[in-house]
């Protein structure tokens, strides 16, 4: 008999709560490669061929599009923290970008967790993001804000992200 | 019997540099010119890497077992349309340029994704003149899918860079 396909939030590792989220909370640290495969995935999906990526650019050598690094840190958080019942959206992003993301070099990504906060029937929750390169310089900064529910449940949520 | 010309058709996914860049002389309320995704089954799916990986946002079992109807799209894939009129107007100066949203609606399958953008504010600095961007997605029906902000260094007026043009 075929086992039942797990929903993908149930192949997060997370252990901690989120009721005891703590702002300091190092919630992970990987290292990742912008490679050619997900270079012609990224550009295929969006059908933006910006010469940039695939050939050259006045950096010198080829660059990753922008928002790239979303590609990395999206399983993070709940493979640091236990997925919430109500679920969980994508809420806000913040970028900073210091130097351009190079293809075929290996950066280190740290998540933090930066804030929590209850608003209008949700907990928020903002990771803050490091990504260096292997000289250990900062290439960009992120913050990823994560809410939950996804139903906004008023009396629950003013009390998970205090 | 002559043979008839073939009209060769123009690749409609193929780079287009915007024609108006960041400069330090383009006034506030600029609008920036648009790019416009249609994001299919299909992108969702190269995107996430499907059938390796089966997540909600582009397999229909994956999107059911979380109570979702049908996939929906990634906030990644979202702001990758938003992510190319930031490089595409503020080309180099990106680099030392912000960009910050919220996501506001849920991006179904087939929805047309435009971006925009509008200048905001003008900001001296040491380096230069930073414009400030009020930037969003809206969908097909005009409804918004995303709103934030952008920020990036401007060239003097008349030493404008395109942004992903070609190099030698």
């Amino acid at each position: 008999m075929a086992e039942t396909r797990k929903a993908e939030h149930e192949l997060f590792k997370g252990t901690k709560p989120l009721a005891e989220a703590e702002i300091g909370d190092v919630i992970g640290s990987i290292e990742f490669v912008v490679d050619e495969d997900l270079m012609s995935r990224l550009t295929w999906a969006l059908d933006d061929y910006n010469p940039w990526y695939s050939e050259g650019s006045p950096f010198g050598h080829r660059i990753a599009p922008p928002t790239m690094p979303l590609q990395f840190d999206g399983g993070m958080f709940y493979d640091y923290y236990v997925y919430p019942e109500g679920g969980s959206l994508f809420a806000k992003q913040e970028f900073e970008f210091l130097h351009p993301v190079k293809i075929g070099v290996t950066y280190k990504l740290v998540g933090t967790l930066v804030d929590k906060y209850p608003k209008r029937g949700r907990s928020f929750f903002k990771m803050g993001v490091s990504i260096t390169d292997p000289e250990g310089v900062e290439v960009m900064r992120m913050a990823k804000t994560v809410a939950t529910p996804v139903k906004p449940v008023v009396e629950a949520a003013e009390g998970a992200a205090q | 019997m002559s043979a008839t010309p073939v009209e060769f058709q123009a690749d409609p996914t193929a780079f287009a540099p915007m024609t108006v860049t960041a400069d330090a002389s383009l006034p506030i309320g600029f609008e920036l010119e648009p790019v416009t995704k249609k994001i299919t089954l299909d992108k969702a799916r190269i995107y996430e890497g499907w059938p390796a990986r089966r997540s909600r946002h582009c397999d229909y079992d994956a999107a059911h077992a979380t109570g979702l109807p049908a996939p929906n799209i990634n906030g990644a894939l979202v702001a990758g349309v938003l992510g190319e009129l930031f490089i595409k107007f503020f080309g180099e100066n990106y680099i030392g340029g912000t960009l910050s949203f919220n996501l506001t609606r849920q991006v179904q399958l087939n929805d047309e994704l435009t971006a925009r953008g509008v200048v905001k504010d003008k900001v001296a600095e040491a380096d230069g003149t930073r414009l400030i961007l009020d930037v969003w997605l809206e969908n097909q029906n005009g409804d918004k899918v995303l709103v934030g902000s952008a920020s990036g260094l401007a060239p003097a007026a008349g030493a404008a860079q395109q942004g992903g043009s070609p190099v030698g």
